[in-house]
């Protein structure tokens, strides 16, 4: 949804030597936007590889091995392309790259299993990063031991069978148990506004340098904040809850025109998401470093991502929309 | 209906050219085209913020395009793009100015009527844009949904709660596959703390299946709110069971209860979380009814797996399960719980929770050692399904009989021993699952194929095992022909194989040996005409080869066959309108995978042939439902009751009006 900024009037700093005042149509507040990140150009999502692997023995006797790739690399894509649908926070590719969900059709432990040879079959999904396992889970379950005509017969049919399983996946699941773990962006701006009273710097709001319309990420999703401050003891970890708003739209376009559009999003204050947050207020702005923003929930929006309708969407090219 | 209405617009004026100096087809037809790309291009443009870059593609194109009648369609995109441009600019006079003239040529497009309202909500029109979205519902009534959500979406920001309620009502029931707006119907519920929840409860129930994630946020707002109506015993039920099927029931779960709800059935639960492998948990509340038992089963099903996974722990996950089978006490226990209309969860937990502690034993001898405890859970099975039996509930008895019959056949039990009763054996529950399995098929109400090779294949092996071979035989006829279903056709040949060594009828033998010959050519890529002189084995129904079989065969054969004279477009043509209209008048129901594959091929094959668009490429390949339009049904692994292929309206008017041309 697209929730535009508004009711503020903004002091912008690009850095800690330059700052502006920055004044907004409905103005109440003044709010210090602290660069704090590295980066201020247009980012784009993070691509995921994926990885499909089938390691049930039901499969590997009936298939040759070329015939077990042939069913993987089918599965692979099928994954892929449900992913890039339903997923749509990630990027998600075949092709290297340094975060990787891995998928394997495998038999569950004992557990759920049938008497004798029969047993569940789960999808386990493994995400690691730059090679290191971060997380991994079992609870996906594909078939479970009561089928009795999930009989194989050309890998074709096989793989295409494995791709119905992803018509509609379990995104909680998925999201909750894996992808959580791959930064949505390593950056962020944070927007600092001073309360009036102690001139003491808060958090008002995170800008996450991608574009809201292509995250599709609606009310009831949950974004983490992973950041780092130089405390007392040096520099201490912190991670804090926040809540997606949709596009970046103040009330002045002007004022920060490279964040207009992005996903933007509000500190969670409600208990007991806000002690991290008093943590975070406690440290001076300056002192404070973005390590990465993480999507704890995901609750897509599956009707559009952009409320204003595009011209390849309008009905008016021939195609539909 | 975009691309008919314009169409219909343009194609009289297509038809009426070229007259004196007026444009050719090709000319308009190349025109809009342009128009086309330029409008790509700018969209691309202004993903960059190369507004001026955009602007200018825009005005040349639309120079291009020229002012002729038939050009209307290329410069109405371009005028949308050029007001869609300005919006992204913020330049809502010039945004406007265009929208306005789209309009003023297309008055119910629904996308420039909503772009135009967002833009009069920013510049604080709101009564305007309300009118706009009201314009937008009653004149495109083909994305209605979206504009009943972008209207809902503009009375939520404004506060008026029930009245955004009232259009993502309209929303929900025109996408009926959207998730979004049955969220934004409970978003609009949490901001109204006021207001009456009994509709948000019934709607929460008809939501389950489909969209779990949705309805379990439906659910806690009912169970935070404390809902006191008839219905909050059921929230309180679903609730519990939807977690234990998707997530994990903790004490932590429980927090939300507020003070004072529910506090025995509550309480209960919280008491049973503290130890669910505590022996002899008795549960009171949860008791009273089949759907409360069904809850728990769920719960000590899922509760069980979980510990079974993190402990390792056999003898505590023996112990939760024993506990929980000891609540059914009696057979009729989980009877009422089965709502014909749905899958009996409460058995198929029940089940599942029977099989997984028969499977415990079996692994960890030492659970049971005397075999005592099998006994009990046999004996247990044997007592419940004779209640489904008498209620001729064929989709329960079946799940008995397959457990039972698994149970038996993985000690090797196929007949009963002296001292038992006679329906302890594989083989008779083998056969009692197979009889159900038929009973589902001709209940004109299920009419639900299921081929069960496996099981079939297991009934044979029974036969042989206690040394009756002609009953093995004609069971591994009746194997290979469910193999064939499935499209197993290695396991076909096998099982054809141990059907002839023990001197199986040698018609029927004959019958199916011809038919998977005709398969296997043509996975090899021959093309095979259908028909009663060249292929006469697949209109011979005989013995246990009947017509349904031989159906589905043809539907197989026919379709493959078209697919692999593709190189020959006007045969391939001609055999695919025959399969077709063979599989829609005959209503051949659709095997697994391979025969989902095998109707989106023959679809795109005959898309292809007739210029038919895909209008139905997003939509899910399946549906659990019964669909308003045509549809042939489909048995997949992993679902117990049969799903629904729809036919694509537009391409089976089509087929069914052409007739195949001579070959």
């Amino acid at each position: 949804m697209w929730s535009p900024v508004r009711g503020i009037s903004v002091r912008a700093s690009r850095s800690a030597a330059g700052r502006c005042l920055l004044r907004a149509a409905f103005v109440c507040l003044p709010i210090l936007i602290g660069s704090l990140a590295v980066a201020q150009g247009l980012q784009s999502k993070t691509d995921v590889q994926v990885t499909f692997r089938v390691a049930t023995q039901r499969y590997t006797d009936h298939f040759s091995a070329d015939e077990v790739r042939r069913i993987e690399q089918a599965v692979q894509q099928a994954l892929v392309d449900a992913l890039n649908r339903q997923v749509t926070f990630l990027s998600f590719t075949r092709d290297d790259q340094p975060s990787r969900l891995a998928v394997v059709l495998k038999y569950s432990d004992f557990a759920g299993t049938g008497a004798g040879a029969r047993r569940d079959t789960i999808f386990r999904i493994e995400v690691s990063i730059l090679g290191q396992v971060v997380t991994s889970n079992e609870d996906w379950l594909y078939k479970g031991w009561t089928q009795f005509y999930d009989v194989l017969s050309t890998p074709e049919i096989a793989a295409t069978e494995i791709g119905l399983a992803f018509a509609k996946l379990p995104i909680d699941h998925l999201v909750g148990k894996g992808l959580s773990h791959i930064p949505l962006s390593p950056t962020a701006h944070l927007v600092w506004r001073k309360a009036t009273q102690d001139n003491v710097g808060r958090v008002a709001a995170v800008v996450i340098p991608i574009p809201a319309s292509q995250l599709c990420m609606d009310d009831g999703s949950r974004l983490a904040l992973s950041s780092q401050f130089s405390g007392d003891f040096g520099q201490q970890p912190v991670e804090t809850v926040v809540v997606p708003q949709g596009e970046f739209r103040p009330a002045d376009p002007s004022l920060l025109p490279q964040d207009v559009g992005h996903l933007f999003g509000i500190p969670s204050r409600a208990s007991p998401d806000d002690q991290p947050w008093a943590v975070l207020d406690s440290a001076a702005e300056d002192k404070v470093s973005v390590k990465g923003i993480f999507v704890r929930e995901y609750k897509p929006i599956d009707t559009g991502c952009s409320p204003v309708i595009q011209p390849s969407n309008s009905g008016l090219t021939g195609g539909g929309q | 209906m975009r691309i008919m209405r314009l169409l219909v617009c343009v194609l009289p004026l297509l038809l009426a050219l070229p007259a004196r100096g007026q444009l050719s087809a090709e000319e308009v037809i190349r025109r809009n085209s342009q128009g086309q790309a330029a409008a790509a291009t700018a969209q691309v443009l202004a993903a960059k913020s190369q507004w001026k870059e955009a602007e200018a593609k825009l005005q040349e194109a639309e120079r291009q395009c020229g002012t002729e009648a038939p050009t209307q369609p290329c410069r109405l995109l371009l005028t949308y793009s050029m007001a869609w441009v300005a919006q992204q600019q913020g330049d809502t006079d010039r945004a406007r100015t265009y929208y306005q003239r789209v309009l003023k040529e297309a008055p119910s497009n629904g996308a420039a009527l909503n772009n135009l309202a967002l833009l009069e909500v920013a510049a604080g029109h709101g009564t305007t844009a309300e009118a706009l979205w009201t314009r937008a519902i009653d004149g495109d009534p083909q994305h209605a949904g979206q504009w009943a959500l972008q209207l809902g979406e503009y009375y939520s920001r404004n506060a008026r709660y029930s009245d955004a309620l009232r259009q993502y009502q309209v929303a929900a029931n025109r996408l009926p596959d959207a998730e979004t707006p049955r969220r934004r119907i409970v978003e609009s519920y949490v901001r109204m703390p006021d207001g009456a929840l009994n509709e948000l409860a019934t709607q929460a129930f008809a939501w389950e299946p489909l969209f779990p994630s949705t309805t379990r946020i439906a659910y806690e707002l009912l169970v935070k709110r404390g809902f006191a109506e008839p219905s909050s015993d059921q929230i309180l039920l679903r609730w519990i069971s939807l977690i234990s099927e998707h997530d994990r029931v903790t004490e932590a779960t429980l927090a939300i209860v507020p003070e004072g709800w529910k506090t025995g059935p509550v309480g209960e639960l919280r008491s049973y979380l503290k130890d669910p492998t505590a022996p002899g948990f008795q549960w009171g509340w949860w008791r009273q009814s089949p759907a409360r038992i069904s809850g728990t089963l769920e719960l000590a099903s899922a509760t069980g797996k979980q510990l079974l996974r993190e402990t390792r722990d056999a003898t505590r996950t023996a112990s939760c399960w024993e506990s929980a089978l000891n609540w059914v006490s009696t057979p009729d226990m989980l009877m009422d719980a089965h709502n014909s209309d749905a899958p009996n969860t409460g058995l198929s937990s029940f089940l599942d929770l029977t099989q997984n502690l028969a499977s415990l034993y079996y692994h960890y001898p030492s659970l049971d050692p005397t075999g005592r405890k099998l006994d009990r859970i046999v004996r247990s099975l044997f007592e419940s399904k004779g209640m489904y039996i008498s209620r001729g509930d064929w989709e329960a008895t079946q799940n008995y009989h397959t457990t039972l019959a698994l149970i038996y056949a993985d000690r090797g039990i196929w007949n009963p021993k002296s001292d038992t009763f006679y329906a302890a054996g594989a083989i008779f529950q083998l056969r009692a699952a197979l009889d159900d399995a038929n009973r589902r098929f001709h209940d004109p109400q299920q009419k639900f194929f299921q081929p069960l090779p496996e099981l079939k294949e297991k009934l044979a092996e029974g036969y042989v095992q206690t040394n009756q071979s002609q009953r093995a035989a004609a069971q591994y006829l009746s194997a290979a022909a469910a193999y064939l279903d499935v499209d197993a056709l290695d396991a076909a040949q096998k099982t054809l194989s141990k059907a002839r060594e023990l001197g199986s009828s040698p018609e029927t033998t004959r019958q199916l040996t011809n038919i998977l010959d005709t398969r296997q050519k043509l996975l090899r890529g021959t093309p095979v005409e259908v028909s009663p002189e060249k292929t006469p084995w697949l209109f011979q129904p005989a013995g246990p080869i009947d017509q349904e079989f031989l159906k589905r065969q043809t539907f197989k054969i026919s379709v493959d066959s078209a697919i692999s004279r593709a190189g020959d477009t006007e045969s391939a043509q001609a055999q695919a309108i025959k399969a077709y209209q063979f599989a829609t008048q005959q209503q051949v129901p659709l095997v697994g995978a391979g025969d989902l594959v095998r109707w989106r091929r023959l679809e795109s094959q005959l898309r292809a042939n007739t210029n038919t668009p895909d209008v139905r490429r997003h939509a899910p390949a399946f549906s659990e439902a019964k669909p308003s339009g045509k549809s042939l049904q489909l048995t997949i692994p992993g679902h117990s009751r049969a799903a629904q292929v729809e036919l694509d309206p537009q391409l089976s008017k089509k087929v069914m009006l052409s007739s195949a041309p001579q070959q």
